[in-house]
């Protein structure tokens, strides 16, 4: 394994793991309160107060559940070097894992899929999905806070095809050299079995993979 | 009557710092919670804190840029930085940027008072 292949695992579980000690971190302050108003407060604890610190709890758990099932589904994509896989399961499983990546950068990702789900194509899980996790890094890296990603999915010709752009509120253009980030995508993708097309105006890169439908 | 010092939050995750504010004006204290940079640096202005607990990592303006900008506008306000497991080296940029402290999240609600007061304490022998 290269440099690159751990820095995204890296990256990834860096993430990760902050938003899971965010979920730890919330429910110790939770019942941390319970706590302190019993032992502080000379009234009872009312009812409605002690649904409201509950329902934190819950919602904390919920939030824990869902990154850990985030998680483990990714751990099982990577079990084998290639498999046929749905494409539109991988991206909603990126999008689920950079939600604190694009909400610290005040992004928003869109899903745009085409209306033949699932779309399997038979590739490395490992590479495609780090093919798109730079390709994000990149577009982060370009738009302004309160712009926005969409990730486009459709069949065509026995290829399932995405399209990764960005949606800019002004039209002033960064200038940007790719060159770092296309490499390693342009790398990653050939080793999915699929081929790259960068496009700089406008700013779009597009994934092309053989699809078993 | 005693003083209730007023201490600012300013943390992204309003939960979190929502029930740590109950829980420091169940100890005494006066508490806020920003949960952004920008409202945060407008607090400041207009209810002048005692010490402020900062989150670093924050969308928009960060943790650093704020207390850039805190040590810029207030040198002798007391800044107590939060920062994640892993990542002291953000606690000790934050100190070397001005911070009085840093904590790593989870936090002990002992340690922090411990901290709280001791950066009321050494502020107030300054000015």
């Amino acid at each position: 394994m290269n440099t690159e292949e751990i820095k995204f695992l890296s990256k990834l579980t860096a993430s990760m793991t902050h938003e899971i000690r965010n979920v730890f971190t919330i429910t110790q302050e939770a019942c941390g309160l319970i706590s302190d108003l019993l032992d502080f407060s000379d009234e009872k604890i009312g009812k409605e107060k002690l649904e409201k610190i509950l329902s934190k709890i819950q919602n904390q758990t919920e939030r824990g559940i869902k990154l850990i099932n985030y998680l483990n589904r990714l751990s099982h994509l990577y079990e084998e070097p290639f498999k046929n896989i749905d494409l539109i399961d991988i991206l909603d499983l990126i999008a689920g894992l950079t939600r604190h990546l694009m909400s610290s950068k005040q992004v928003k990702l869109e899903l745009k899929t085409s209306s033949f789900t699932p779309l399997k194509v038979n590739t490395s899980p490992f590479y495609l999905s780090m093919a798109i996790y730079y390709s994000l890094d990149f577009f982060l890296t370009v738009l302004n806070p309160g712009e926005s990603i969409t990730l486009e999915t459709w069949y065509e010709d026995g290829f399932a095809e995405l399209r990764i752009y960005g949606k800019r509120t002004d039209t002033d253009s960064k200038i940007e050299d790719p060159t770092p980030y296309y490499s390693i995508i342009k790398k990653c993708i050939q080793k999915a079995k699929g081929s790259l097309q960068f496009r700089k105006s406008p700013l779009e890169i597009a994934f092309k993979i053989p699809s078993n439908r | 009557m005693e003083k209730r010092y007023k201490v600012l939050i300013v943390d992204d995750e309003e939960e979190f710092a929502s029930a740590l504010a109950e829980r420091l004006i169940l100890r005494g204290f006066e508490s806020k919670v920003e949960i952004d940079g920008e409202s945060a640096l407008v607090s400041i202005e207009k209810d002048r804190p005692d010490v402020v607990i900062l989150d670093i990592k924050m969308p928009g303006i960060g943790g650093f840029e704020v207390l850039r900008r805190i040590k810029l506008s207030h040198p002798q306000l007391p800044v107590i930085l939060l920062t994640g497991y892993g990542s002291t080296n953000n606690g000790m940029k934050g100190m070397e940027l001005g911070a009085y402290d840093y904590l790593i999240k989870p936090v002990d609600i002992k340690e922090l008072i411990r901290k709280i007061e001791a950066a009321i304490t050494n502020s107030k022998s300054l000015t």
